[in-house]
């Protein structure tokens, strides 16, 4: 290898795209380059971005898609589950031959079969409070696309101690919630201090959930976190927008910190991750993890 | 005094006759609260519900008003990996 290629390969690592953008790229990109509001820079800010998402399933699936698509340089997606077929009614980043296989590394290959120029990393194992800083820390923006209660506290706790934007997504038969957990503009504690009582808000598997809803609300986070990257328009800081999917209708509805929440209030209590299983009432043995 | 509500998700089944997009309209005696209105119609405010007043957040014993328009929203869990088990 001569003196040149060498000085090349080091100024452009594999892991790390060029800071100029090659001729497939601006074709690729090209849609949004005219944009004004993103052109070559704000183009630049997707492919240098890192968003983790919690969540290779419903909401995951439109959300690895779309920011792969996007040019969403590295994405980290954590899922410790399996393909199963009855998944696959929703979950369309997954296919009828990747049943059996982890959900995270199905996921990572479709982002980078869809985009070459997207770097992603599958966590096939669970988040946890011993894991959760470290993971999270290695990432501008995380979106929590979980369907479980101690994962959205644990994501939501972390986000707050790293002073990282959460965007929060949740469906449920026809309904969906979304919102963005902005440092300093309140948190998931701040909408719902306290978890359910074990067994008093149903699965998905228990309650159902219509194909098409996760793509609604997983797309909206995509955008959510594409304008956090981007830095433009407003995000859904301080707003929780509920869709009702059986009436086609929208609602925002506004709210504030709270400044007693016990992560991002005035005095905070809560200032490392805590046992979140025991928090939400439940026993590992309980949960299956 | 009449209020118009309407409830989201797990809570839907406590009005099964609202039609999709209507407002649920009830009847409650004067400064009646949030907590009351839920009450009559057998709604449990032992879990964590985030209430709404004219899109506005507010607290269980937040004191309605003639045509005030409530939306109340539990807790939702759906939507990534674990949703099969």
């Amino acid at each position: 290898m001569d003196k040149k290629s060498s000085t090349r390969q080091q100024a452009t690592p594999p892991e790390r795209p060029a800071r100029t953008f090659d001729e497939d790229q601006m074709q690729r990109y090209s849609r949004h380059i005219v944009l004004p509001e993103i052109g070559g820079i704000g183009q630049r800010s997707l492919l240098d971005g890192k968003v983790l998402i919690v969540g290779a399933g419903g909401l995951g699936s439109p959300l690895v898609l779309y920011l792969a698509a996007a040019g969403v340089g590295r994405l980290g997606i954590v899922d410790s589950d399996v393909v199963e077929l009855s998944n696959l009614q929703r979950q369309v980043v997954h296919r009828t031959a990747d049943v059996g296989r982890a959900k995270a590394e199905v996921a990572a290959e479709a982002a980078r079969l869809l985009n070459p120029d997207v770097v992603a990393m599958p966590y096939a194992e669970r988040l946890t409070s011993a894991n959760a800083l470290g993971v999270i820390a290695g990432y501008d923006v995380v979106v929590d696309a979980s369907d479980n209660f101690p994962t959205r506290y644990l994501v939501n706790d972390a986000c707050v101690l790293l002073g990282k934007p959460l965007v929060y997504g949740a469906v449920y038969r026809f309904d969906g919630q979304v919102s963005v957990f902005a440092p300093g503009q309140g948190c998931y504690r701040c909408l719902f201090p306290r978890p359910p009582e074990p067994g008093m808000i149903p699965s998905c598997a228990e309650g159902g959930v219509l194909g098409a809803l996760p793509g609604v609300i997983g797309t909206i986070q995509a955008m959510e976190v594409l304008k956090i990257l981007l830095g433009k328009g407003q995000t859904l800081a301080g707003r929780l927008l509920a869709f009702d999917g059986l009436s086609t209708e929208f609602r925002e509805l506004s709210y504030v910190r709270d400044p007693d929440c016990p992560v991002c209030g005035d005095r905070p209590s809560v200032t490392e991750p805590i046992d979140y299983e025991a928090f939400c009432g439940l026993g590992a043995a309980a949960t299956g993890r | 005094m009449f209020i118009e509500l309407r409830l989201y998700a797990t809570l839907r089944r406590y009005l099964p006759d609202r039609k999709a997009g209507e407002w649920h309209r009830l009847s409650l005696g004067e400064r009646a609260t949030v907590d009351e209105a839920l009450a009559a119609l057998g709604v449990p405010t032992r879990q964590e519900l985030q209430v709404f007043v004219n899109d506005q957040a507010v607290e269980l014993d937040h004191e309605l008003r003639e045509g005030d328009r409530v939306g109340v929203f539990p807790q939702v869990g759906g939507g990534g990996p674990d949703a099969d088990r």
